[in-house]
């Protein structure tokens, strides 16, 4: 169960708008390290997260990730807002334009449709929390790389804000991991699948 | 504060609003924050969780001050919340936790019943014939996204 607020969770109010950045920074709405497959990433696999740690931070994480999802659509939104024809020919912006105008659609900033190929959910919680470290980082790349073309700092304010939750989310994925890994025998942690063949059930309250 | 059902003549940019949008300061406002340096009993860094709301009135004096503050203090509260997903016997988070929250809810109060709902849950401290709701700004829009 999912609640509204209509609010951003970090404030975007761009006054100029740049077809050119809109199509860059759309590829942290359904690129191949974007928000949607951050989220979709994280809410899919914690189904069969091994204890309450990994669940709670796969779900909350997740949550914010769409949270992120909407700021970037925000982004994008306002970047791309009041365009003349001209403004769209000169900027690149005009592939984009005639499929889908000036709306919101999940593709790469290379023009590839947003993928659920881009992330996995193996059922194997060793596997799937050590790829949520590498996502974390891609992301973390993705936006230092747009940070080094975007000058205005309207733009670039809340993409740092982004870019630092990608090493927030990574420090407690590490500890999310690290408890996993502490719940097994620390000999042989791939011994079994601690998501299939011995899945733990434990109350809240242990 | 009184306002109109309609929202179309709250005047969100109020007179004495002096919000800097420094890049560096993101959502803080231009509050100061009491900084202290103690490491807590977890063994971590408390400068960061500084308590500059503890004993703040919340600020009301215009629609942006109170979204900014909303959004500092969910911020707050969510981000001690995923710290507490990995650390759930840490007293000190908890604290936090509780104080960030509490201030959240009021704000959140404050706002539905100020300038309308942020969410469906507190349409009822709004006293408006209509579904104020829809009314409301939607953040993608530049007058939503203000702080």
């Amino acid at each position: 169960m999912w609640h509204y607020e209509k609010r951003l969770e970090y404030p975007v109010k761009i006054t100029t708008p740049n077809p050119q950045l809109a199509q860059y920074i759309m590829s942290q709405y359904g690129g191949p390290d974007g928000e949607m497959g951050a989220s979709m990433r994280y809410l899919s696999q914690r189904y069969t997260a091994p204890n309450r740690t990994a669940a709670a931070v796969l779900t909350d994480i997740g949550t914010e990730e769409l949270a992120h999802l909407e700021i970037v659509a925000a982004i994008v939104h306002q970047l791309t807002r009041n365009l003349t024809p001209e403004e769209i020919q000169k900027s690149g912006f005009g592939a984009y334009y005639t499929d889908h105008t000036t709306g919101i659609w999940p593709q790469s900033a290379g023009g590839y449709p947003f993928s659920a190929s881009e992330f996995q959910s193996t059922g194997d919680p060793i596997t799937d929390l050590t790829e949520d470290l590498a996502a974390e980082m891609k992301a973390r790349t993705t936006y230092d790389n747009l940070l080094r073309l975007i000058k205005d700092p309207e733009v670039a304010d809340p993409l740092r804000f982004l870019r630092e939750r990608e090493v927030v989310h990574f420090q407690r994925f590490g500890e999310a991991l690290r408890s996993v890994q502490e719940d097994l025998d620390a000999k042989n942690f791939f011994a079994f699948n601690p998501g299939f063949d011995a899945p733990v059930s434990c109350n809240s309250c242990d | 504060m009184n306002r109109n059902c309609m929202n179309q003549n709250t005047n969100q940019n109020c007179m004495n609003q002096n919000i800097s949008r420094n890049m560096n300061q993101g959502m803080m406002c231009q509050r100061g924050s009491s900084v202290s340096r103690a490491q807590n009993s977890c063994g971590i860094q408390t400068d960061k969780w500084s308590v500059p709301f503890a004993e703040t009135e919340i600020p009301n004096s215009c629609r942006s001050d109170l979204i900014c503050f909303i959004n500092e203090v969910s911020f707050a509260a969510y981000d001690i919340m995923l710290y507490l997903d990995t650390h759930p016997d840490c007293q000190e988070a908890l604290q936090h936790f509780r104080k960030y929250n509490e201030l959240r809810n009021k704000a959140l109060k404050l706002h539905a019943k100020s300038y309308g709902p942020l969410m469906t849950s507190s349409t009822d401290e709004t006293d408006c014939s209509s579904w104020e709701w829809m009314m409301q700004p939607w953040p993608w829009e530049l007058e939503g996204g203000a702080c």
